[in-house]
């Protein structure tokens, strides 16, 4: 852990609001994405990423700093995401038709993407679709580490300290994951044909 | 693992490290900021008295030994209350001395 990252952390247990922005401004992103390819909701997604952010301001003072910061963080968000899976699966709120908004900057923007001929645009966002639909159909345990090793680029040692699971099961879940996420692709490149 | 398996995991891996990479609204910090002040009234920024925690612990044993001290005073007392005996004024329900204008 850096120096100026102790330093945060000190601010942030005596609650100073300048370091939580900076907190923010710094994880922002990557927690919104994760929170969004987890429930492929954009609203659902801002919510639980607000929720993690108020739970890290809330509970800082149990961060031992046996880990890196974010590792802790990250563990916050996905067990934040799991609950809320749990909850929509409880409520049969399986809505994740977002596509028309993937370009839509305002209620949270995709990164820019390059410009692009309109046919290879709307490929690209079908192939989002389909990808985000696929990933939606995988069980939470899969779903977690398919989105933390290939969306996030996280790597398997640090999934292990995330998600508490020995290196062998997060590469067999993984795994598992890969293939159930081709054979959804194919099913639907099939249909299509 | 077959080599087919392996290419089919890799071209998933692929595909999904393509995917672009979701940014939260631009008003996120603030939305959070202003969810934390409303839910703690304002308290949540800047240290309270007492930490983060009410200290019930300390708490009870502070009034524990509250009652002990009025207790001992109270047995110690000639009147049996923690009133002295000169503090009893007899009332005298307005039959007394009217006071000269």
């Amino acid at each position: 852990m850096t120096e100026l990252e102790r330093s945060l952390l000190r601010r942030l247990r005596d609650r100073d609001e300048r370091a939580f922005r900076e907190l923010l401004e710094g994880h922002r992103d990557r927690v919104y994405n994760i929170t969004f390819r987890m429930l492929g909701n954009r609203a659902e997604a801002e919510d639980v990423a607000q929720e993690v952010f108020i739970t890290v301001f809330k509970t800082i003072e149990t961060f031992r700093e046996e880990s890196k910061f974010s590792t802790w963080l990250y563990r916050v968000t996905v067990n934040h995401c799991k609950n809320r899976i749990k909850y929509l699966a409880r409520r049969h709120d399986r809505d994740r038709d977002e596509l028309d908004e993937t370009s839509n900057g305002h209620n949270g923007a995709i990164g820019s993407p390059a410009p692009a001929a309109p046919d290879r645009a709307l490929e690209g966002a079908q192939m989002e679709k389909l990808l985000q639909d696929a990933i939606g159909s995988l069980d939470e345990e899969h779903r977690v580490v398919v989105v933390l090793r290939d969306v996030e680029d996280l790597s398997i040692e640090e999934i292990c300290k995330i998600t508490d699971l020995p290196d062998g099961t997060v590469k067999s879940r993984l795994h598992r994951a890969r293939l159930a996420l081709r054979k959804k692709l194919q099913r639907h490149v099939g249909e299509d044909a | 693992m077959s080599e087919d398996e392996e290419d089919n995991a890799e071209e998933v891996r692929k595909a999904l490290s393509g995917l672009q990479k979701a940014r939260a609204p631009e008003t996120f910090a603030q939305d959070v900021t202003s969810t934390i002040h409303k839910r703690s009234a304002g308290r949540f920024f800047a240290r309270r008295t007492f930490g983060d925690r009410v200290p019930f612990g300390a708490l009870a044993i502070a009034a524990v030994l509250g009652i002990c001290v009025i207790g001992y005073l109270m047995w110690a007392s000639q009147t049996g209350s923690l009133k002295s005996s000169h503090d009893r004024v007899p009332h005298d329900h307005g039959s007394g001395m009217l006071l000269a204008p």
